[in-house]
C-alpha cells in the first residue's frame, strides 16, 4: 500500500539522528508527538524504549538511533516521537520512533531519488528505500516497514540469543 | 467464493447463525443415534439444516449450499421413513456436518470456503440414498427431460452433474435455495431481473421497511418452528403467523416491491384457511412455509437500499405452490391443469397434505440442465409458471361467474377513472381516494375469486400504492402513476375477460405483472404461448451482468434464470465493504452479539446521568472560577459529585460487563459429538458428564477456550482414559468418565476437565523428559512431583507411549497454555496416578477490566491482579533466610519463598539496605510466592490495553498489558502466573552445569509445603 501511495504523493517527512537526514513516507505517518514519558517495558532489548500512552492505547515507542546502531544520547527539547502505522504480521499495528529532531514535510520526484548504495550509508542497506538529495545533503529514506517488520524482529532476537551483547552491539 | 465484497454484517450474522445450527444438529445427531425412532429429533435436525442450507444460498457460499442440500435431503428421507436410521446414515451426517463446521471456520478466518471435498460426502449421501431408495422407489425417472428433471435433483442418477456442481463457481444459490424441502420451484426463463425502483416516501422509509421486514422474517421462522412444535395446538400462533405475512405483505406493498408482496399475499391467503381450520397443519405445511420465509428473506436481500432498487427475483415457482396448497382442498377443477400429472407421477408420503412435496413438472435445476436437458427439448407439457395466463387458458369458468366479475369489475374501473378525474382537480379530495383504495381492493377480491392471482395482487399493490398516497398526505404526485395503473388493470381485466367469454387457450401475454410493469426491454414471454419453455435461457443472465449496480451478494443469487456456466463472472463491486481489504491483511469479520433490549435501555439511562454529572461539573468549575462560591463548598460539592460519576461509572461497567457475558454452553455442546467420535476411534467406553454450562463468561473468552478444551478433552480420552480391559483389571467401571465443569471461584470463572484414567506419573514424565532432551537427568530429579506434572505444558513434549492419530504429538498442551496465558488466565494441573488427571483453567471473566494492586519498583509502577494477591505484609528483613541464592521466610508458621521483584524484572534493586520489606504474597493457583517491592501502593481498577502485535514477538514474559493511569501515565500489568514461574526458575541459569545449589531442594521443599 505505501508504495503506491508513494508515487502519488512523492511527499516524505524528513528527520534528523546526529548529522544524518533521514526520510520517511509521509503516508506512513500518523502523526509527531513531543516527547512524553515512555514507560519502560523489563527485558526488552535497548531499542526498545517502552510505551507511551495515546489517547488512551498503549503505543510501543522504538529509540531509532538505537535501532540502526547509533550511538544514544540524551534526550532533548527537540526530541520528537514520530507515530508511524506499518503493517506488521499481516495487521495494521501503529508504532512510535523516537528521533533527534523532525524537520519538515519535503517533496521529492520518484526520478530524483537513487537507489541505496550497497556499502558505505551510515545504516544497513535492506532499511533502505532510496537516496534523496536536498540541496547537497543526501536524506536516506528509510524503509520504516521493513524496520518494524517480523522478520526483523526475529533476525534480531536470534543474533540477541546467540550473544549477551544485545542486538545491536551484534551488529 | 471469496467473501470480499459481501457485507460484513451480514456474514457475520451468517457465522452465528451457522454455528448455532450446527450446534443444534450434533447433540440432535447424537440423540438420534440412540433413539432412532424419535421424529421430533429429526425435524430438530432438518430443521436447523434447511435453514443453513437458506442462509449459505443467500450468500452464494456454494459448497455449503451444496453439502447442506444434500445433508437435508438425506435427513427428509429418513424423516419420510424412506431409509431406517443406521449408524452408516449418522456417520455421513456428521461428516456433512464436521465439513460443513470447517467450511464456516475457513470461510470466518480466511474468507473462503476453503479446500473441504464436500464431493465425497455427497456421493457417500448419494449412494446411501441410492441404495434406499432402490428398494423404497420404484418409480422411474422417465428420460423425457423436464418432467424427470425435478427428481433427478434428488435421484442418484444424476451424481455425476451434481458432482460437477462445485466447479460451477457462482451458480445459483437462489435455485438451490429456494428447493429446499424438494419443494421445486418452477422458474419462468422470461423472468425480468432487471432492478427497478422501489416507491419510497422520503429517506429512511426504506431502511424502515428493510429493517422491519428482516424483523418479521426473524418472527416468522420463530413462529413457525415453535408451531412446528407443537402443531396440535396452534393457538395464537397462527394468527401471529398470519399478521406477520400480512404486515409484510402491507409493506411491500406500500413500496411496490410487486414479487413480495404477491408471494406474502399468496402466504396469508393460506394461512387464512389454516387459521380457519380449513386445513391441517402438516410437517408439510410448515416445509412449505419456511421455504416461503426463506425465499422472502432471499428476495429482502436483494434491496439495494443506497439506491432503492431491488433486483427482483422470481417467486413464481413459489407462488404457484402456495396456490395450490390453498386451491387444492376446495378447487377440484386444477386437478385437470398440467402440474397434476407431476402430482400423479410422485409417490406421496402417505397422510400429508400433498401440496409442498409435489414437484412442478416444469422444474428445471438451471445449474443442471446444460449437462443433463438440451434446453429445447421441452416436449410442451412442461407449465412452469402458473399464472393469469393459465388460468384462462384452462377454460373451465361458469359462464354466470364470469358475467358477475365482468360487471363487478367494469362498475368499479369506472369508479377508478371517475375518482382520478375528480383527483386531478383537486387532489386533496379523500373520499375519492377512500374510494379508489375500495375500488381496488374489490377488483382484487373479484379476481382473488376467479383465481388471476396476477391481476388480483397487481390490484392488490395498486391499492397500496393508494393507500401509501393517502398517508403522506400529498396524493397529487402519484396521480400519474395511479393513473397508469388503472389503465393497465383495466387492460387486463378486459383480456382476461375476453378469454373467459371465448375460453381461448390464447395467453395474456406477458401475464406476469413484472414484465407488464418493468416492460424494460426485456421480450415478454413468446407471445401467446402460454406454457413458457422451462429451459434456462442466457437472455436474463446477461441482464444481470449488464447491471453494474448489482452487488456481489446480489449476484450470488440474482440469477434464477442464468444458467451455471454462463453466470460465473462476478462483478466486482464498489458496494461492499470489503472493497479496500488488503489481501494481505487477516481476516477479521464483525462479530455480533445479541443484546436484551432492556439492557440496553438500561446502558442509555446512566448515560443520561453521566451527562447530568458532567453537567454538574461544568457548574462547579464555573464557581470555583467566578470565586462566588466558598471553596470549601465547592470542594464539597465536588467530592459529591465525585461519588455520584463512581456510582455512574460502576454500574455502566457492571451492565456492559453483563452484556458481554454468553454461557460457556456456547462452547461445551460441541463436546459430546466430540467424546462420541473419540470413543468410537479409540474404542474406549466414555461418559462425558458436563456441568455448569449457564455459566457466563465474556463473549471473547468464550471464543477463546473453545480450542484448549478441545485439547484438553482428547488428552483426557486418549491418554488419561484406559482401555476397558484395564479398567475393569483396576476395579473401575469399564466406561471412562470426562467431566466437562464449569464455575464461578471469586472474580474468575473456572472451567474444569477431569478424568478418572490413569494419571499422569510423575516418574515416567522425569524419564521422558531427559529422553527427549527437554531436561538433563539431574534437572528432572530435582523437579517436584507437581512440577514434573506440569511438563506436559512444554513445547514438544508428549509422554505418551505411541502418538495416535488423536493425540500424542506433543502440540496441544503447548497451545493450551499459550491461548489460556493470552486470555490472561492460567492452567492448573491435579493428577493422582492410578486415579485420573484433573486440569484446571482460571480464567477471568472479563478481559477488559480488573482488580489490582499498585506496586513500586525501581521507580516505576506495576499492576498486580487483585484475583492473583492473596495477601501484602512487611517483614523484617532480618527474618530472611538467605540460602544461596534464593530467600525464604516463615510466615505463621509456613515456609514462603520470597524473591527481589526489580530482580525478577532485571531492573534496578533498591538502592538502599532496607529493614523492612514490604511483600506481596502472589498465587497461583495454591502454590504462593513473595514479592520484595519497593512500596505498596494503593488497590485500584484497572482497564486492560494490549500491548499489540509488535510487542507480543518480544520476550515479555511476566508481562500481560499495560493500563493507562488516571495521570495519563502508562502501567505495566504483571502476570502472576509468568511471575511465579519466573521466581522459581530463577536461580537456574546460573545453576546450570554447576551443582545443584540447595536452595533449589528447599526452594520445592517450601513450595511442596505450601500445596494445599
Amino acid at each position: 500500500m505505501a508504495e503506491q501511495v508513494t508515487t502519488e504523493t512523492n511527499q516524505y517527512l524528513t528527520f534528523t539522528l546526529g548529522k544524518e537526514v533521514f526520510a520517511l513516507d509521509i503516508a506512513t505517518v500518523r502523526e509527531v508527538l513531543e516527547l512524553t514519558h515512555v514507560t519502560r517495558i523489563p527485558r526488552t532489548p535497548d531499542y526498545m524504549r517502552g510505551v507511551i500512552n495515546l489517547r488512551g492505547h498503549a503505543v510501543p515507542v522504538v529509540g531509532m538511533r538505537r535501532k540502526l546502531n547509533m550511538k544514544d544520547v540524551e534526550d532533548t527539547i527537540n526530541t520528537c516521537i514520530i507515530i508511524v502505522e506499518v503493517e506488521y504480521d499481516g495487521e495494521r499495528t501503529v508504532l512510535g520512533a523516537l528521533v533527534d529532531s523532525v524537520r519538515e514535510v519535503f517533496e521529492m520526484a520518484p526520478e530524483s531519488i537513487e537507489a541505496a548504495p550497497k556499502m558505505g550509508a551510515a545504516v544497513k542497506s535492506e532499511y533502505i528505500k532510496g537516496m534523496g538529495r536536498q540541496d547537497d545533503e543526501f536524506i536516506i529514506i528509510l524503509d520504516i516497514a521493513r524496520i518494524f517488520s517480523a522478520e526483523e524482529l526475529a533476525a534480531v532476537q536470534k543474533i540477541g540469543q546467540q550473544s549477551p551483547v544485545p542486538a545491536e552491539a551484534a551488529g | 467464493m471469496s467473501q470480499e465484497y459481501m457485507d460484513p454484517e451480514l456474514l457475520a450474522d451468517f457465522f452465528n447463525e451457522a454455528r448455532e445450527h450446527l450446534e443444534t444438529i450434533e447433540p440432535n445427531l447424537l440423540q438420534l443415534e440412540n433413539n432412532p425412532e424419535d421424529l421430533g429429533l429429526l425435524n430438530d435436525i432438518f430443521r436447523p439444516m434447511h435453514s443453513l442450507k437458506g442462509a449459505s444460498g443467500f450468500l452464494g457460499l456454494n459448497k455449503i449450499n451444496q453439502l447442506a442440500h444434500k445433508a437435508e435431503n438425506i435427513l427428509d428421507d429418513l424423516r419420510q421413513g424412506l431409509h431406517p436410521v443406521t449408524s452408516q446414515i449418522m456417520d455421513v451426517i456428521l461428516a456433512a456436518t464436521d465439513a460443513l463446521r470447517t467450511m464456516v471456520d475457513n470461510l470466518e478466518t480466511s474468507g473462503t470456503e476453503g479446500d473441504v471435498d464436500v464431493r465425497e460426502i455427497i456421493s457417500r449421501v448419494e449412494a446411501l440414498q441410492h441404495a434406499a431408495e432402490a428398494d423404497t422407489r420404484q418409480q422411474e425417472p422417465t428420460d423425457e427431460a423436464p418432467s424427470s428433471a425435478p427428481e433427478q435433483e434428488i435421484r442418484p442418477n444424476t451424481e455425476a452433474v451434481t458432482a460437477d456442481q462445485p466447479l460451477i463457481a457462482e451458480a445459483k444459490p437462489a435455485a438451490a435455495k429456494s428447493n429446499g424441502v424438494r419443494i421445486q420451484l418452477a422458474q419462468d426463463p422470461d423472468f425480468d431481473n432487471t432492478p427497478y425502483p422501489l416507491t419510497t416516501v422520503g429517506e429512511g422509509h426504506l431502511t424502515d421497511f428493510l429493517e422491519e421486514a428482516l424483523d418479521i422474517i426473524e418472527d416468522l421462522n420463530r413462529s413457525l418452528v415453535t408451531l412446528e412444535g407443537a402443531p396440535d395446538d396452534p393457538g395464537e400462533l397462527i394468527n401471529d403467523i398470519f399478521r406477520y405475512f400480512h404486515n409484510l405483505k402491507g409493506n411491500s406493498g406500500i413500496i411496490g416491491f410487486k414479487e413480495l408482496n404477491a408471494l406474502t399475499h399468496e402466504a396469508e391467503t393460506l394461512l387464512n384457511r389454516v387459521r380457519k381450520g380449513e386445513m391441517d397443519s402438516s410437517q408439510a405445511l410448515f416445509d412449505l412455509l419456511l421455504a416461503v420465509v426463506d425465499l422472502i428473506e432471499e428476495m429482502v436481500g436483494h434491496v439495494e437500499p443506497s439506491t432503492g432498487e431491488v433486483t427482483p427475483m422470481d417467486s413464481s415457482g413459489m407462488v404457484e405452490l402456495l396456490q395450490r396448497a390453498y386451491e387444492d382442498g376446495e378447487i377440484p377443477e386444477i386437478q385437470d391443469t398440467p402440474e397434476e400429472h407431476g402430482l400423479a407421477e410422485q409417490p406421496q408420503p402417505a397422510g400429508e397434505v400433498p401440496v409442498p412435496d409435489v414437484v412442478p413438472q416444469g422444474d428445471m435445476q438451471p445449474v443442471e440442465p446444460s449437462t443433463t436437458i438440451p434446453p429445447a427439448s421441452d416436449p410442451g407439457g412442461a407449465a412452469s409458471s402458473h399464472d393469469d395466463a393459465e388460468v384462462l387458458a384452462q377454460g373451465g369458468f361458469d359462464p354466470e361467474d364470469v358475467a358477475i366479475f365482468e360487471s363487478a369489475v367494469g362498475q368499479q374501473v369506472d369508479n377508478l377513472r371517475t375518482a382520478l378525474a375528480r383527483l386531478r382537480e383537486d387532489a386533496s379530495q379523500e373520499q375519492y381516494v377512500d374510494g379508489m383504495f375500495r375500488a381496488l381492493t374489490t377488483i382484487q377480491n373479484s379476481c382473488g375469486y376467479m383465481s388471476l392471482n396476477a391481476l388480483r395482487d397487481y390490484a392488490a399493490q395498486t391499492a397500496s400504492l393508494v393507500e401509501q398516497g393517502r398517508k403522506s398526505g400529498d396524493f397529487g404526485i402519484l396521480l400519474d402513476i395511479l393513473g397508469q395503473e388503472v389503465d393497465i388493470v383495466a387492460e387486463r381485466l378486459d383480456d382476461a375477460i375476453t378469454q373467459m367469454h371465448s375460453g381461448s387457450v390464447e395467453a395474456v401475454s406477458g401475464g406476469q405483472e413484472t414484465e407488464r410493469v418493468e416492460a424494460a426491454g426485456v421480450a415478454a414471454s413468446p407471445a401467446g404461448v402460454a406454457k413458457p419453455s422451462p429451459a434456462p435461457d442466457s437472455a436474463p443472465t446477461s441482464t444481470v451482468l449488464d447491471n453494474p449496480s448489482s452487488s456481489a451478494l446480489r449476484t450470488g443469487s440474482a440469477g434464477p434464470n442464468a444458467s451455471g456456466a454462463s453466470s460465473t463472472p462476478t462483478p466486482p463491486t464498489a458496494a461492499s465493504s470489503g472493497a479496500s481489504a488488503n489481501s494481505s491483511v487477516k481476516h477479521k469479520t464483525a462479530s455480533t452479539i445479541r443484546v436484551d433490549h432492556h439492557k440496553l435501555d438500561h446502558l442509555m439511562n446512566l448515560i443520561g446521568e453521566l451527562i447530568i454529572n458532567r453537567n454538574r461539573y461544568a457548574l462547579l468549575a464555573r464557581a470555583l472560577e467566578e470565586g462566588q462560591e466558598e471553596v470549601h463548598v465547592v470542594a464539597q460539592q465536588l467530592t459529591e459529585t465525585t461519588y455520584a460519576m463512581a456510582r455512574i461509572s460502576d454500574d455502566l461497567q457492571d451492565t456492559i460487563m453483563n452484556v458481554r457475558m454468553v454461557p460457556v454452553q456456547t462452547v461445551f455442546s460441541r463436546f459430546p459429538r466430540l467424546v462420541r467420535d473419540l470413543s468410537r476411534k479409540s474404542g474406549k467406553r466414555v461418559e462425558l458428564i458436563t456441568e455448569g454450562e449457564e455459566t457466563e463468561l465474556d463473549k471473547s473468552v468464550v471464543e477463546e477456550i473453545g480450542d484448549p478444551l478441545v485439547h484438553l478433552v482428547r488428552n483426557a480420552v486418549d491418554h488419561g482414559l484406559e482401555d476397558e480391559e484395564d479398567r475393569v483389571g483396576l476395579g473401575k467401571s469399564p466406561s471412562g468418565h470426562v467431566w466437562l465443569r464449569a464455575y464461578h471461584k471469586g472474580n474468575s470463572v473456572a472451567i474444569e476437565v477431569e478424568d478418572d484414567g490413569r494419571g499422569i506419573d510423575p516418574e515416567k514424565m522425569r524419564s521422558v523428559a531427559v529422553r527427549k532432551g527437554v531436561l538433563t537427568a539431574e534437572e528432572a530429579a530435582n523437579l517436584d512431583d507437581r512440577e514434573a506434572i506440569e511438563l506436559i505444558f512444554h513445547p514438544g513434549f508428549s509422554s505418551a507411549e505411541k502418538v495416535t492419530d488423536i493425540s500424542g504429538r506433543g502440540v496441544g498442551m503447548d497451545v493450551v497454555k499459550t491461548n489460556i496465558k493470552n486470555l490472561k488466565g492460567s492452567v492448573h494441573t491435579q493428577s493422582e496416578s492410578g486415579k485420573g488427571t484433573k486440569l484446571t483453567l482460571t480464567l477471568p471473566l472479563t478481559l477488559a477490566i480488573i482488580d489490582a494492586l499498585m506496586v513500586e519498583v525501581a521507580g516505576e509502577t506495576f499492576a498486580i491482579p487483585l484475583d492473583a494477591v492473596s495477601e501484602t505484609t512487611k517483614i523484617k528483613a532480618e527474618k530472611l533466610a538467605d540460602v544461596n541464592s534464593r530467600k525464604a521466610v516463615t510466615l505463621r508458621g509456613e515456609v514462603l519463598g520470597v524473591v527481589e521483584l526489580s530482580e525478577l524484572l532485571d531492573l534496578p534493586p533498591y538502592p538502599e539496605e532496607r529493614s523492612i520489606l514490604p511483600i506481596v504474597i502472589v498465587h497461583d493457583n495454591d502454590r504462593r510466592v513473595g514479592l520484595v517491592v519497593d512500596r505498596l501502593l494503593e488497590r485500584q481498577e484497572i482497564v486492560i490495553k494490549p500491548l499489540g502485535q509488535y510487542l507480543s514477538d518480544f520476550d515479555l514474559d511476566g508481562i500481560s498489558g499495560a493500563t493507562i493511569m488516571g495521570d495519563g501515565s502508562v502501567v505495566l500489568i504483571l502476570d502472576p502466573h509468568e511471575i511465579y514461574s519466573l521466581a522459581t526458575s530463577m536461580g537456574r541459569p546460573q545453576a546450570r552445569g554447576l551443582e545443584r545449589p540447595k536452595g533449589q531442594v528447599l526452594r520445592s521443599a517450601a513450595a511442596r509445603a505450601l500445596e494445599s
